[in-house]
C-alpha cells in the first residue's frame, strides 16, 4: 500500500480538524475579532473541498480502493459527499454567522463544532467499515447536539438539545446493536475486501440468516433516525423548532446529506446482496415518510415545525430513490443536494424573519413579508416552490428523478402514494406563501424587529436560488455527473 | 460552441437579460435610462442577427442546429435553436423593427408612470419572439408561443386601470386559448406519429411516414392555432380590441411581429401542408376570404387605429392566402414588407394621436399636415406602399403574392379575383384614413395645439419610411434576393412560381390600376368640400363589423359563461370541490389525529422508536428464522 | 464459523447467566437470610458517623463533573500510551509521532479549557476573559 495515498485518503478529515486545532488555538491566544476565524474556518474548508475534488478527479470510477486496512474508501461517492458537505458547512456557516458573532468568545467553539461536523459527516460517506461509521456517526452526531443547544438562554432551546442527545444516543445505541447483530452474523465489521461483509454475503449462502436479518433491522432503525424518516422522525419537528433559528439550516440539511450517505453506502454496496429483505422494508419506511410528514405538516401554524415535518416527506422522497439499490444512487444525490440547499435557504429566511436566536416562527411572523421584505419573501417562495416539486425548480426535476428510479425498480405504488403526497404537499407550502403575499400582520401583534439579513445569509440565497433555478432548468448535466458517484 | 452559435444564443439573452434588469430597477433607472437601456439590448440583438445571417447573403451556408440542453430528454425534447434563413430572416425583422419601436416609444411614453415596466415588457416580447422563430422544435416553439401570448395580454392591458383595457386584455387571451387548444392537440398528435418534438426529426421524416389524413389533421390544427394568433377568421375578433394598448404595442406586437407568427409557423411547417393538399387549400381560403372581409370592415371605421387593425388582419389573409398556395416566399416576402409599413402606419398614428392628445376619432382630425410635416410625409409613403404604388415596398410582395395565385391556375384564378379586389379596397380605405386625418378641412377640436413629435419619434418614423419606400428591392423579379436567400429553408418543398413573360406585366399593370381606382374613388369621395354621408343600413353592418362581436357574445360569452356557472355551480363546487375539500377535510382530519403523538415526552418518542424498530424487526425475521 | 455455529458463544451466554443467577440469587437470598431489627439510627444514612446535617441528594457544581471528565480523558490516555510502550519497538518513529500528534491533541484540548477558563473556579476571573471579547450575548450560566 503506498504511504502517501494512505494518509491522502483522510486528508479532508485532517484538513478539517487541523481547522479546528487551529482555530482554538488562536482563538485562545490571541483573541482575534470574528473575521479570523473566519478565515481559518474558509481555509479549512476549502482545503476540504480541494482534497474531495482532487479525490473526484483521481478516483470516480476506476482506481478506487480502501485504505488504513480497509478502514476508508476512497472512491466516487465519498469524494462527491465531500464535495456536498464541505460547501454546505461553508454556506451554513454563512447563514448562521450572526449568530455565531453575537456569541462572543464562544463563537469560535460553534464554528469548531460546524467544522467538526461536516468531518464527520465526511466520514459517514468514507467508512469502509462499521467501526468507522461509528465514529463518523458520533463525531457529527455530538457536534449537533451541542449546536443545537448553543445559545443556551432559551428553555426549549437546552429542552431540543437534550432531546435530540438522548434519543440520537439511543438510536445510536440501536446501530451499534444491529453492527454487532451483523458482525456475528459475517465475521466482520468491514465491507470490502476479502472476508469483509460484502463479500461474505455473496459468496455464502445462509441457511438461517436471523442474526444477519436482525441486525440489518436495527442498522436500519439507527440510520433512519438520523435522516428523520417516520416512525423514527419524532425528534425532528421539537428540535428544529427550538434550535436557534440561524443554526437549524445547517442542522437539517447536514443530517440528511450525512445520514443518506452512511445508509445508503451500508444498504447499496455493503447488503447489496440482501436487497431482496430491505428494499421492501425501505419502500414501507419511504412511503410511512412521505405520508406522515405531508399529513403532520398540513396541521402546523409554526413554519420552522412545518419545516421539519416536511422533511420528514422529504427524506421519504429520497428513500424512494433508494428502492432502486445502486441504481438510484445518482438519483439520491441529485435530490439530496438540491433538497440541502433548499432547507438552508429557507431556514435561513426563517432565522431572518423570526430571530438567529428564536426557535419558534409562527406564522403570524410571516403575514405580509412579502411588502415588508420582498426579497426574502422572494426568495423563500422560489424555496418553498422546490420543495412541493413545482417544474423549472430543482425540486421538480429531483422529484422526477427518483420516482423513475422507484418505477424502473418496479415501486409503482410507492411512486402513486409518493405523488399523492406531493399533490397534498402544495397545501401546506403554499400556506406560507399565501400568508406571505395576502396575508397582513394582526394589529396589534408584536413581530419580531424588521428581517434583518446578514451578507453572508444574503450569499446563501443568492447561492440557493441560483442552484435551485439552474438545476430546475437544466438538470440532465449534474445528474450525468452524479451517476458517477457510485460507492465501491 | 462556436461564435457564430454564441451570437445567436446571445440573440435571446440580450433583450431577456434587459427585461430581467428592467423589471428588477426599472423604476429606479427612471426615464429616459430604462427606454435607452431597452432599445439597445434589442438595437444590440439586431446587430448580433445581422452578424450572424451575413453567411446566409453570401450564400452557401447551411442551417445550424446550435443545441443548449437536454431538456425533456424523455419525450425527445432538446432545448435548441435553429438557425437558418427563415429564422435569420424573422430575427431581423423582429429586432430591427422591433428596435425603432423601442426608440419611437421613449418618446411616446414620456411621463407615464408605467415607463420601466413598459420596456420590461416590451424586450421580455422581443425575446419571446426570438423564442419562437428561433426555436429548433415544436417545444420550444411552443414556449414562445405562449410567451408572446403572455406578453401581448399584459401590454394590451398595460393600462390596466381603464376597464376597457383589461377587458381587451382578456378577451386576447381567451382568444388566442381557443387556437392554443388546436394548436396542443396538434403538437400531441405530431408527438404520437414521430415520437419526437423536433423539427429534425418530424419535418425529416414526415414526407416518407405520414399519412395524409394524419398530415390533415395535424396541419388544420396547427391553422386552429395559427389563426388564433394571427387573428384570422373566425377568431380575429380580439385584434381590433387589443388596439386598447398603447400605440407602439399595436405597432410591434399586433401588425409588425407576433400576429406573424402563424404565417412563419405555417411557413416553417411546410413540409406537413405539403402533404396535405386539402389543408393548403383550407389556409389559402381562409386567408383570402380574411382579407376581403376585414378590408371590407376596416372601409367603415372611424378610429383611427381600428382601420389599422382591420388593415393588419386583412394583410395577414394576403400573408395565409400565399403561404396556403405555395408561395412561401411570397408570403415571407409581403410578412417583411407588412412589418415595415404597417409599424410606421401605426407609429404615425401614434403620432397624429399624440398630436391631438389623446384624440382617436377620424372625424376630428383633417388638416394636420401642416402642423405635422414629418408625420404628414412618412404616413403618405406608407400609404403609398400599402395601397400597392410601385415601386414602393408594398407593391413587390402583394402583387408577388397576387401574380403567384394567378400562375396556380383552375380555382386558384378566382382567389387572385377576390384577392385584387381586396386590393382596390385597401387602397380605398387607406386614402380614406390619410385623406380624413390629414388634409381637408381642420375639423379638430378649438383650444387644441398639434405639434409634431419629439425627435426620437421622428427618426423612428423617418427610419421605417426608409424601408416601407425601398424595402422591396430585396426581392424583384429581375433580382430575386430574397428568393435565393430563403431557398435553403425550403428545400425540396413544392414551391409556387412567378408566370413568365407577359403575363406577369398584366397582372402587375392590373394591380396597379386597382390601387390607383381605390385612391381616385376615395379622393373623389373624401378630398371634396362635401364628404359622404356615411350612413344606412349597409354601411352600418360594416361599421358593426357584421355584428360578429355582438353575435360572439351573445353565443359564445353568455353561452360559455352559462357552461361556466353550469360547471362553477354544479361540478366544480359540488362535485370537484367536494371531493377536494373531502379530501382535505379528510387528510386535516387524520394529520390531527396524528398530532396527538406528538407529545413533547422524550419517553414516548422513544416508545416510537422501539414500536417501529420490532416493526422492521418483525419483517425483517418473517424472513427467514434463526 | 458464524450464524450456524453458535457454539463460540457459549462462555458468553454462560457468563450472562452466571451473572444474572448470582445478583438476583444474592439480592433474593440476603432479604431471605439477613436478620432484620430497623431502629432509628439503622435507617439513617451512614455519613463517616456523623449525623447528616441535611438530605443527602442534592445538586453540586457542575465544575465537579468538569475536572471528573477531564481526569477520565487523561487517564484514557495513559492506556493507550500504556500500549504503545510496551510496542515500542516495533511502533519506531511511525508510532511515536502517531503517539505525540495524540497527546499533542489532547494538550491543546486542555490549553483551551484552561485558557477558556474551566479550571478556574474563581467567577470573577472568568467573567474577566469574557468580557476581554466582544461578548455581546455570552449568557453563560453557571452553578454558582
Amino acid at each position: 500500500m503506498n504511504g502517501s495515498l494512505t494518509f491522502l485518503s483522510v486528508a479532508p478529515e485532517i484538513a478539517l480538524a487541523a481547522a479546528v486545532v487551529l482555530l482554538l488555538l488562536v482563538e485562545v491566544t490571541f483573541k482575534p475579532r470574528a473575521w479570523a476565524w473566519a478565515v481559518v474556518a474558509g481555509a479549512g474548508l476549502a482545503a476540504g473541498t480541494a482534497l474531495s475534488a482532487w479525490q473526484w478527479v483521481a478516483h470516480r470510477g476506476a482506481d478506487t480502493g480502501t485504505f488504513w486496512n480497509g478502514m476508508i474508501a476512497v472512491d466516487g461517492f465519498a469524494a462527491l459527499a465531500g464535495l456536498l458537505v464541505f460547501p454546505l458547512a461553508g454556506l451554513g456557516l454563512m447563514s448562521a454567522w450572526r449568530l455565531a458573532a453575537s456569541q462572543g468568545r464562544r463563537g469560535a467553539e460553534f464554528i469548531a463544532l460546524v467544522l467538526l461536523a461536516a468531518a464527520g459527516a465526511h466520514l459517514m460517506a468514507a467508512a469502509a467499515d462499521f467501526i468507522m461509521l461509528f465514529i463518523g456517526l458520533e463525531v457529527f452526531s455530538l457536534s449537533l447536539y451541542v449546536l443545537a443547544g448553543f445559545t443556551r438562554e432559551r428553555v426549549d432551546a437546552d429542552e431540543a438539545s437534550l432531546k435530540y442527545f438522548l434519543l440520537g444516543a439511543f438510536a445510536s445505541a440501536v446501530f451499534l446493536y444491529g453492527v454487532a447483530l451483523v458482525f456475528a452474523a459475517t465475521g466482520s465489521t468491514t465491507f470490502y475486501g476479502d472476508g469483509g461483509i460484502a463479500d461474505y454475503l455473496a459468496g455464502t449462502v445462509i441457511f438461517r440468516p436471523g442474526v444477519l436479518l436482525a441486525g440489518l433491522a436495527l442498522l436500519l432503525v439507527g440510520l433512519a433516525f438520523k435522516v428523520s424518516a417516520a416512525p423514527f422522525h419524532v425528534w425532528a419537528p421539537d428540535v428544529y423548532q427550538g434550535a436557534p433559528g440561524g443554526v437549524t439550516g445547517f442542522l437539517a440539511a447536514a443530517a440528511k446529506v450525512a445520514g443518506f450517505a452512511a445508509l445508503a453506502r451500508v444498504l447499496t454496496a455493503v447488503l447489496g446482496a440482501r436487497a431482496d429483505d430491505w428494499v421492501p422494508a425501505v419502500a414501507v419506511l419511504a412511503a410511512a415518510s412521505v405520508v406522515v410528514g405531508t399529513l403532520l405538516a398540513i396541521v402546523q401554524d409554526d413554519v420552522k415545525r412545518l419545516l421539519a415535518y416536511s422533511s420528514v416527506a422529504h427524506a421519504g422522497f429520497i428513500l424512494t430513490a433508494l428502492v432502486a439499490g445502486r441504481g438510484g444512487v445518482g438519483d439520491m444525490w441529485f435530490y439530496l443536494a438540491t433538497y440541502a440547499v433548499q432547507v438552508l435557504g429557507a431556514f435561513t429566511v426563517a432565522a431572518a424573519v423570526s430571530g438567529d436566536r428564536a426557535g419558534r416562527s409562527p406564522l403570524a411572523h410571516w403575514a405580509g413579508l412579502g411588502r415588508r421584505a420582498p426579497w426574502l419573501a422572494a426568495a423563500m417562495t422560489l424555496m418553498l416552490l422546490a420543495m412541493a416539486g413545482i417544474p423549472l425548480t430543482a425540486g421538480f426535476a429531483g422529484k422526477v428523478a427518483v420516482f423513475r428510479a422507484a418505477i424502473d425498480a418496479g415501486y409503482l405504488w410507492l411512486v402513486i402514494v409518493a405523488v399523492l403526497a406531493t399533490v397534498a404537499g402544495l397545501f401546506f407550502y403554499l400556506r406560507v406563501i399565501v400568508a406571505m403575499y395576502l396575508a397582513s400582520p394582526e394589529e396589534g401583534a408584536s413581530l419580531p424587529a424588521s428581517p434583518a439579513v446578514g451578507w453572508g445569509a444574503r450569499f446563501v440565497l443568492a447561492v440557493a436560488a441560483a442552484a435551485t433555478l439552474v438545476f430546475g432548468i437544466a438538470p440532465w448535466p449534474l445528474l450525468e455527473v452524479l451517476r458517477d458517484a457510485l460507492p465501491l | 460552441m462556436e461564435a457564430g452559435e454564441v451570437m445567436v444564443s446571445l440573440l435571446i439573452l440580450l433583450p431577456l437579460g434587459g427585461s430581467a434588469l428592467l423589471l428588477a430597477f426599472g423604476r429606479r433607472l427612471g426615464e429616459p435610462a430604462a427606454g435607452v437601456l431597452g432599445t439597445l439590448t434589442v438595437g444590440a440583438a439586431f446587430v448580433l442577427a445581422a452578424v450572424a445571417g451575413g453567411d446566409f447573403l453570401a450564400g452557401g451556408a447551411h442551417a445550424t442546429h446550435i443545441p443548449w440542453f437536454d431538456w425533456l430528454a424523455p419525450l425527445g425534447v432538446r432545448a435548441g435553436l435553429l438557425w437558418d434563413p427563415l429564422s435569420a430572416l424573422m430575427a431581423l425583422v423582429v429586432t430591427g423593427v422591433g428596435a425603432l419601436i423601442h426608440l419611437y416609444s421613449i418618446g411616446y411614453m414620456k411621463a407615464d408612470p408605467g415607463f420601466g415596466r413598459f420596456f420590461a415588457y416590451m424586450n421580455l416580447f422581443v425575446a419571446s419572439m426570438l423564442i419562437l422563430v428561433l426555436a429548433d422544435g415544436f417545444a420550444l416553439l411552443f414556449v414562445g408561443w405562449e410567451l408572446v401570448g403572455l406578453c401581448s395580454y399584459l401590454l394590451i392591458s398595460f393600462w390596466f386601470e381603464k376597464p376597457v383595457a383589461a377587458a381587451a386584455g382578456k378577451k386576447a387571451f381567451v382568444v388566442n386559448r381557443v387556437g392554443d387548444a388546436g394548436f396542443l392537440v396538434a403538437l400531441m398528435l405530431v408527438f404520437a406519429a414521430f415520437g419526437s418534438l423536433s423539427y429534425e426529426e418530424v419535418l425529416g421524416r414526415a414526407a416518407g411516414e405520414l399519412s395524409t389524413g394524419m398530415a390533415t389533421a395535424i396541419t388544420l390544427l396547427l391553422l386552429m392555432g395559427a389563426a388564433g394568433k394571427s387573428a384570422q377568421f373566425p377568431l380575429y375578433v380580439w385584434l381590433p380590441d387589443a388596439m386598447e394598448g398603447p400605440t407602439p404595442v399595436s405597432a410591434l406586437i399586433h401588425a409588425a411581429t407576433m400576429v406573424t407568427a402563424g404565417v412563419f409557423m405555417v411557413a416553417r411547417t411546410g413540409v406537413l401542408f405539403d402533404l396535405a393538399p386539402v389543408s393548403a387549400a383550407v389556409v389559402a381560403a381562409v386567408g383570402i376570404g380574411t382579407a376581403l372581409y376585414a378590408a371590407s370592415i376596416a372601409v367603415a371605421q372611424y378610429d383611427i387605429k381600428r382601420v389599422l387593425a382591420y388593415s393588419t388582419i386583412s394583410q395577414l389573409g394576403y400573408m395565409f392566402a400565399g403561404v396556403g398556395a405555395g408561395a412561401y416566399v411570397a408570403g415571407m416576402f409581403h410578412l417583411t414588407t407588412h412589418a415595415f409599413f404597417k409599424a410606421l402606419l401605426f407609429l404615425g398614428a401614434g403620432a397624429v394621436i399624440h398630436a391631438l392628445a389623446g384624440e382617436q376619432d377620424l372625424r376630428r382630425m383633417g388638416g394636420l399636415w401642416r402642423r405635422l410635416p414629418v408625420t404628414t410625409v412618412t404616413m403618405v409613403v406608407a400609404w403609398l406602399a400599402i395601397s400597392g404604388i410601385p415601386p414602393l415596398a408594398g407593391f413587390w410582395s402583394k402583387d408577388e403574392i397576387l401574380a403567384t395565385l394567378f400562375a396556380r391556375g383552375g380555382a386558384w384564378r378566382a382567389v387572385w379575383a377576390v384577392g385584387l379586389l381586396t386590393a382596390l379596397l385597401t387602397a380605398f380605405y387607406m386614402s380614406r384614413l390619410i385623406f380624413l386625418a390629414l388634409f381637408g378641412e381642420r375639423r379638430w377640436a378649438e383650444g387644441a395645439h398639434p405639434h409634431e413629435a419629439p425627435k426620437v419619434m421622428t427618426v423612428a418614423l423617418g427610419a421605417l419610411a426608409v424601408l416601407a419606400l425601398a424595402g422591396g428591392v430585396v426581392n424583384t423579379p429581375w433580382r430575386p434576393g430574397l428568393e435565393h436567400f430563403l431557398e435553403p429553408a425550403f428545400e425540396g418543398l413544392d414551391l409556387a412560381h412567378l408566370p413568365s413573360g407577359a403575363t406577369q406585366w398584366v397582372l402587375a399593370a392590373l394591380s396597379v390600376a386597382a390601387a390607383a381606382a381605390g385612391i381616385l374613388l376615395a379622393a373623389g369621395a373624401y378630398l371634396r368640400a362635401r364628404r359622404p354621408a356615411e350612413e344606412g343600413p349597409t354601411w352600418e353592418l360594416l361599421r358593426r363589423g357584421y355584428g360578429v362581436d355582438e353575435a360572439y357574445a351573445r353565443v359564445f360569452a353568455a353561452g360559455g359563461q352559462a357552461v361556466a356557472r353550469f360547471t362553477d355551480e354544479a361540478v366544480d363546487q359540488k362535485g370537484v370541490d367536494g371531493l377536494v375539500n373531502g379530501l382535505g377535510v379528510l387528510v386535516r382530519t387524520v394529520g390531527e389525529r396524528l398530532r396527538p403523538l406528538q407529545t413533547g415526552f422524550v419517553r414516548q418518542y422513544g416508545l416510537g422508536i422501539v414500536l417501529g424498530a420490532v416493526a422492521l424487526l418483525a419483517w425483517f425475521l418473517s424472513r427467514g428464522g434463526f | 464459523m458464524p450464524q450456524t455455529d453458535l457454539s463460540a458463544y457459549l462462555p458468553i451466554a454462560l457468563m450472562f447467566v452466571l451473572v444474572v443467577g448470582f445478583s438476583v440469587v444474592s439480592l433474593f437470598l440476603a432479604r431471605l437470610v439477613a436478620p432484620r431489627h430497623p431502629t432509628p439510627e439503622k435507617v439513617e444514612p451512614y455519613e463517616c458517623g456523623i449525623v447528616p446535617l441535611q438530605e443527602p441528594v442534592q445538586r453540586f457544581p457542575v465544575k465537579f463533573y468538569l475536572v471528573a471528565m477531564l481526569y477520565v480523558i487523561f487517564d484514557i490516555e495513559i492506556v493507550f500510551l500504556f500500549a504503545w510502550a510496551a510496542s515500542f519497538d516495533d511502533l519506531g518513529w511511525y508510532g511515536l509521532a502517531a503517539v505525540g500528534l495524540f497527546t499533542f491533541l489532547l494538550i491543546e484540548t486542555l490549553v483551551y479549557v484552561w485558557r477558556r477558563g474551566a479550571l478556574d473556579w474563581n467567577l470573577p476571573r472568568r467573567r474577566r476573559y469574557q468580557r476581554a471579547g466582544a461578548a455581546a450575548g455570552d449568557a453563560e450560566r453557571t452553578a454558582a
